[in-house]
């Protein structure tokens, strides 16, 4: 079959080699991107010019969320108003409890002459779409490096850890969440103190190295244990669902689930600790 | 059946009306899917794009294509030239199988480009692959269907030159 070219008397180059020109082309920068990190500029501009059009097609979508909002029945709206201020009553109790705690945490870690824990800056932000990405789990948030955020800050929801910013844009970031296959948190388990190392699976966690004797039983609660500087301590990471103990294997196969709504959460809170050195997925 | 010349058989579609469709089809491709829709969710852009590839090939071609694939891999987060290595192979295969492809019926023509598709997704897998990802198996290709019966769709719309049911 002939090129596609329609003139008579071409004078452009053909099909293939035009093919050809294309594939070296993306090969160059697939090479740079990947290997080298080298295409930030380039990253940057781009992003910024989908910025507007991602701007105008969430509109119909905030509008139609509002719209809803206002529409919520009389009824419903005092029934939640009720549970929310009883909820709010034994909130007030433990808040009060917990000043107490960290006072009393403040003292001891004093006596232990440990360094205080420091409070953490947070941004609230939003995920704009979800990557269809057979190799990983990322989503794009609406806030970035111009609301303080850098690649490697960890991000959570109401319930625990989602996961991680991979790249920050002057106005949006890409999450990459902790069952992207290529995640790893150190966690411990809460009923034993036992550290663990969690593995994104695509769909779910696993711990994995644990041998078969191991003290971990299904309704486990994993925090993670932050010796890795990424995650601080003690944000809840996952629960343990099923434990197979296969004879012929000396190590036990741990599935978790996570604790955070990580594929139905629309709003999350980045905590904008430091980035550590290390080069980011 | 005498087939006419392509050159005849080229729309005469402007500028604006790619542009337009392209921008619209980007434009679905934002929206915040998820769940099964995203699973599902065929690559707008890509279709309209080897829709146009087919229809208008002196205006759109790999050069464009190159393009609209870094905006996708931007979109996605991915290494940038993933999709777009996929998208101009995609437009590569439609522009050499165009006059062919002319001579079957509409929903031929469809099977060929589902065909198309699950080649670009491959294309893109491999990419990812080299740039030292391990995919997740069952997110693949679930696109690649509903992208062909959407092709189907606004090929017939856009009245896609196509043989008349008697040669099919």
């Amino acid at each position: 079959m002939a090129a596609p070219v329609h003139p008579l008397f071409a004078r452009s180059i053909g099909a293939g080699a035009r093919l050809a020109v294309w594939t070296a082309v993306s090969i160059l920068i697939i090479v740079l991107d990947a290997r080298f990190n080298s295409l930030l500029m380039l990253r940057n501009g781009l992003a910024s010019l989908l910025r507007p059009l991602q701007t105008v097609v969430r509109l119909p979508v905030d509008v139609a969320v509002e719209v809803s909002g206002f529409l919520v029945r009389h009824r419903a709206m005092q029934v939640d108003n009720a549970s929310l201020r009883a909820l709010h009553v034994r909130d007030a109790a433990e808040l009060h409890q917990m000043a107490d705690l960290q006072a009393e945490n403040a003292q001891l870690r004093g006596l232990l002459d440990a360094r205080a824990k420091s409070k953490i800056r947070t941004v609230a932000a939003e995920i704009w779409t979800v990557a269809r990405d057979p190799f990983s789990r990322r989503a794009v948030l609406n806030k970035g490096t111009r609301a303080g955020i850098a690649p490697g800050q960890p991000v959570v929801d109401a319930q625990g850890l989602v996961g991680q910013i991979a790249r920050a844009y002057p106005f949006s970031s890409d999450l990459i969440m902790v069952t992207d296959p290529d995640q790893a948190v150190p966690a411990y388990v809460q009923r034993t103190g036992r550290r663990v190392l969690v593995f994104g699976t695509g769909y779910g966690l696993e711990v994995r190295y644990q041998p078969s004797v191991a003290d971990i039983r299904r309704g486990d609660v994993l925090l993670t244990s932050g010796i890795d500087h990424v995650y601080p301590e003690g944000l809840p990471l996952a629960r343990v669902n099923q434990v197979v103990r296969p004879s012929s294997d000396p190590y036990a196969k741990v599935y978790c689930l996570p604790i955070a709504n990580v594929e139905g959460s629309r709003m999350l809170m980045v905590l904008l600790t430091k980035p550590v050195g290390a080069r980011m997925p | 059946m005498n087939v006419q010349s392509s050159v005849a058989l080229e729309s005469q579609a402007g500028w604006g009306v790619i542009l337009a469709s392209l921008v619209l089809a980007l434009a679905l491709k934002l929206l915040p899917w998820s769940g099964w829709g995203l699973t599902l969710r065929p690559d707008f852009l890509l279709i309209v794009l080897l829709i146009w590839a087919q229809k208008r090939p002196s205006l759109v071609g790999m050069a464009l294509a190159w393009c609209l694939g870094l905006l996708a891999d931007i979109q996605d987060g991915v290494v940038l030239g993933q999709y777009a290595l996929g998208y101009v192979v995609g437009v590569y295969l439609v522009q050499y199988l165009q006059r062919r492809l002319m001579q079957f019926a509409l929903h031929f023509q469809a099977m060929h480009v589902f065909v198309i598709l699950l080649l670009v997704e491959v294309v893109t897998l491999v990419v990812g692959w080299i740039s030292g990802k391990s995919p997740q198996i069952h997110m693949m290709f679930a696109a690649a269907p509903v992208g062909a019966v959407l092709w189907y769709g606004l090929a017939y719309l856009s009245r896609m030159p196509a043989a008349g049911k008697n040669l099919a």
